[in-house]
């Protein structure tokens, strides 16, 4: 057999050698593709309607289409009027051109409601401090790390060999295979694969032997079917991260990996999902919890199957996005996904074809490749209907596997899992603080025990909070105006009241919040500057006037000669059909009050114009600069730029007491608040 | 009917999701590329594939970024890009080039690779997933959502297959 070791550091030489393009090219390249891809659907999005109000009063909702009621907030419609943009006239042949001009938004200019907060920076230097051996030469690095007692605690998941079984073989099973083969393990099969692979090596039989297995799922499953043993932990503990000690971690019987660990107090958790979970019926996680690290206590959170039957063709995901804890319990956000192979359905229209590509109407099967900026020659669509996918598992695919399916999940420490009574809408940030569990979406969510949930107004008006990290008595959040533009910083009490813009003179200007999702102990930033991609995009048509700006959330729709804003919506979700048809050539607006007929768009026109828009996003460079912000207490801040952070990827960042410890690629630092 | 696009990138604010987007595209398209270059045997295809996995990455990112192992979701997305256009495409590969004279690339990488390359498909992703990628038996598993036995098959048969092949072109050189 190869050696392994050879293999790695050749696959290491050629891959480095390998020269992969230009990144921002590449960059550009991929947001390009994918708005030509969805051009369509965007707008239809975009054009959603929240709240709607005809003939003055202009009504914004929440950027946010979570199936709770949308803030409101009244704005006087002179605010959004904009001055002069350039404008794309449907009937002109000419090349329509995007507008430029900035759209004032209520977004952009309410004030933060939050009080204005103080803030003490540290001048602390991290030092240098070694890297925890784990013990393997399997290439594992540190997979978690977080407060322990007094120090710190971090580890990495090493996985068994796979077993063999240990009974003889069904003599179905033995009979698949050649005289030579079943003579080389007269008293049946050695423990693990490894051990076998050596022996069949030896013989000259590995590759008759692997070509039965692979042909035969049957004789797969005989062999290879054998559960493998829960995984060996490597954790080491350090306190000042002069030194580390091996701890032993045995995860108990049931947890097959370590999806997400957190300490609270005296407890560590971990959160596992089964790795492989495509089948209908999977779904589950575990929490498995211990306070001295060898014996565990097991909850078992049961997911319901899908609400419909899904074909044989759908492969159901359940992952695991993480834990949060306090004292009282934990929260778990788990994600359910959807997988659907359509090759599956077109094994007879893909035999000597080009590819395919999945269209709102159907599957696209083209009689070319199409790549290289060539054309395809043909293009056939076969719609759902012919394929015989129903509407209702369309539906179910396309909006649930897209956003919909993250659940929250919750305990106490010593009680039954149970689902929350909210659904977190793509990816709520979750803190657990000393009084409770808080998570922000349209509005800030406050729970006590993590299973009831209760709402507030943000401490951003009508923009968004990107994570948070929690200390005794509170939390330090990131917000943002929905419009874009710089993050600022919170201070928001344990169940998300109070705020505090608070101003930290270390932190460069023009930050954006780069992590981390869930909990953490320190705030990752990107101090790299990127566009507020606020610009309008007007498009005119029959005196009337349609403007649409995505990163604000709002279009409007005015009367072109005296400005008057007609129809004006900045929310996704609502019935859009009270006003507006859209079909393949354009999109026809109506009053609402009257059903009168009041304008029709093109949808090239439009589509171009949003096109220009767009474009001119995904080109802007992006050059990141990480920093992070970190606190004990919510008043004092340590503030540093991570060196080769972009290089090495997520840093992970673990308080404890005064000491910081933070994880950046092989470099560890720490840092003293005190 | 309503889209899948609709109900990701268009609900959240755009610039947080870009952001979010391209601080992962940044931190890991140079591997991904290599990667899938290394185990489509082209870097052109490689190129291609890597762009398609995050085209879809970014389409979805709101449960894409979700998930355990995003780089593992956008190294498979990639995978069954390029198989089902290989399959069909009537194009020329340029091929995996390899610089021999590079001081990195010694005769024995040039020799490896092109074994490598005599490989499936199937299998060469799982030697790249392992000993490129560093990626666990059961992270592979999860990646290529395969069961970990058939990563240990492949595994298994892939490095014999190598040893194989190494011996065989050492004997004819």
């Amino acid at each position: 057999m190869a050696n392994p070791d050879e293999i790695r550091g050749v696959l290491g030489d050629v891959g480095a050698s390998i020269e992969p393009g230009d990144m921002e090219t590449a960059r550009v390249g991929v947001h390009d593709t994918l708005r030509r891809r969805r051009r369509r659907s965007r707008v239809v999005a975009a054009l959603g309607a929240g709240v709607l109000v005809v003939g003055g009063i202009v009504a914004f909702a929440s950027f946010d289409n979570s199936d709770d009621p949308a803030t409101l907030v009244g704005v006087d419609p002179t605010t959004t009027v904009a001055s002069d943009p350039t404008t794309t006239v449907a009937d002109e042949e000419s090349a329509p051109a995007e507008a430029s001009a900035p759209m004032p938004s209520a977004t952009t200019q309410e004030e933060p409601s939050a009080a204005l907060g103080t803030a003490v920076l540290l001048d602390r230097q991290g030092t240098a401090v070694t890297s925890p051996d784990l013990g393997s030469d399997e290439g594992y690095g540190v997979q978690w790390a977080v407060p322990w007692k007094d120090g710190f605690l971090v580890g990495a998941t090493i996985y068994a060999p796979q077993p063999l079984p240990s009974e003889q073989l069904p003599d179905e099973i033995v009979a698949l295979f050649p005289d030579e083969v079943n003579d080389l393990f007269p008293d049946g099969l050695p423990p693990t694969v490894n051990e076998a692979t050596a022996i069949l090596s030896e013989a000259g039989l590995l590759n008759v032997v692997m070509e039965i297995l692979e042909s035969n799922e049957e004789a797969n499953e005989a062999i290879m079917g054998t559960p493998t043993p829960p995984p060996t932990i490597e954790v080491r503990f350090t306190v000042d991260g002069s030194t580390w000690e091996p701890v032993e971690m045995v995860l108990p019987d049931g947890v097959s990996d370590m999806q997400s660990v957190v300490s609270a107090g005296d407890r560590l958790a971990v959160l596992s999902v089964p790795p492989l979970n495509a089948t209908p019926d999977a779904g589950g996680a575990v929490v498995a919890t211990t306070t001295d690290l060898t014996t565990w206590t097991i909850q078992s959170i049961e997911m319901p199957p899908p609400a419909i039957d899904l074909p044989d063709y759908v492969d159901r995901f359940v992952g695991a996005v993480g834990i949060v804890a306090n004292e009282f319990g934990w929260v778990v956000s788990l994600h359910e996904s959807f997988e659907p192979n359509f090759e599956a359905l077109l094994t007879e229209e893909l035999g000597a074809v080009g590819g395919y590509g999945v269209s709102d109407e159907g599957i696209e099967v083209f009689s070319e490749q199409i790549g290289d900026g060539g054309a395809p020659e043909e293009v056939v669509t076969y719609s759902w209907e012919e394929l015989g996918v129903s509407p209702d598992i369309v539906e179910y695919l396309f909006r649930r596997g897209e956003g919909g399916g993250q659940q929250l999940w919750a305990a106490t420490w010593d009680g039954v899992p149970a689902r929350s009574d909210r659904n977190p809408t793509h990816g709520w940030p979750l803190l657990a603080t000393d009084s409770g569990f808080l998570a922000w979406g349209d509005q800030t969510w406050f729970s006590a025990d993590g299973l009831s949930w209760s709402a507030s107004p943000l401490p951003i008006p009508d923009g968004y909070v990107g994570g948070g990290t929690s200390f005794d008595g509170g939390a330090i959040i990131i917000g943002n105006h929905g419009s874009g533009g710089d993050d600022a910083v919170y201070r928001v009490d344990a169940s998300g009241q109070s705020a505090e813009l608070v101003e930290i003179p270390g932190l460069p200007p023009s930050l954006q919040w780069a992590g981390p999702d869930l909990g953490g102990s320190a705030l990752l930033f990107d101090s790299a500057v990127h566009p507020a991609d606020t610009t309008p995009v007007v498009v005119q048509a029959e005196g009337f006037e349609l403007i649409v700006s995505m990163g604000a959330g709002i279009y409007e729709l005015r009367d072109a000669a005296s400005g008057e804003v007609v129809i004006s919506d900045g929310a996704l979700d609502g019935d859009r059909d009270e006003y507006l048809t859209y079909g393949d050539d354009g999109w026809a607006f109506s009053n609402p009050d009257t059903g009168e007929d009041l304008v029709f768009f093109p949808s090239d026109v439009v589509n171009s114009a949003l096109d220009g828009h767009y474009g001119s996003f995904s080109s802007v460079s992006y050059e990141p600069d990480f920093w992070f912000l970190a606190t004990p207490d919510g008043e004092r801040f340590i503030v540093d730029d991570i060196e080769n952070g972009f290089e090495y990827g997520p840093v992970t960042a673990v308080v404890n007491g005064d000491t910081m410890l933070v994880f950046s690629g092989s470099d560890w630092t720490l840092y003293n608040f005190s | 009917m309503t889209t899948a696009e609709e109900g990701s990138a268009d609900s959240v604010p755009w610039n947080a999701v870009v952001s979010d987007f391209d601080t992962f595209f940044a931190q890991h398209y140079t591997e991904l590329v290599r990667a899938l270059s290394l185990a489509l045997g082209d870097v052109e295809f490689g190129q291609d594939a890597a762009s398609e996995g995050f085209t879809k990455a970014l389409q979805r990112w709101s449960s894409v970024s979700q998930f355990s192992n995003p780089t593992g979701w956008v190294y498979r997305v990639g995978l069954n890009w390029a198989r089902s256009r290989r399959r069909r495409s009537r194009r020329e590969r340029t091929g995996l080039v390899v610089d021999a004279a590079a001081p990195a690339v010694a005769w024995r990488d040039a020799s490896l690779v092109a074994a490598l390359q005599q490989l499936s498909l199937d299998h060469r992703s799982v030697v790249v997933g392992r000993y490129y990628l560093d990626w666990s038996e059961a992270q592979l598993a999860t990646a290529l959502d395969i069961a970990p036995g058939t990563v240990k098959s492949r595994l298994s048969r892939a490095l014999t297959q190598l040893a194989q092949l190494l011996e065989d072109n050492h004997g004819q050189s």
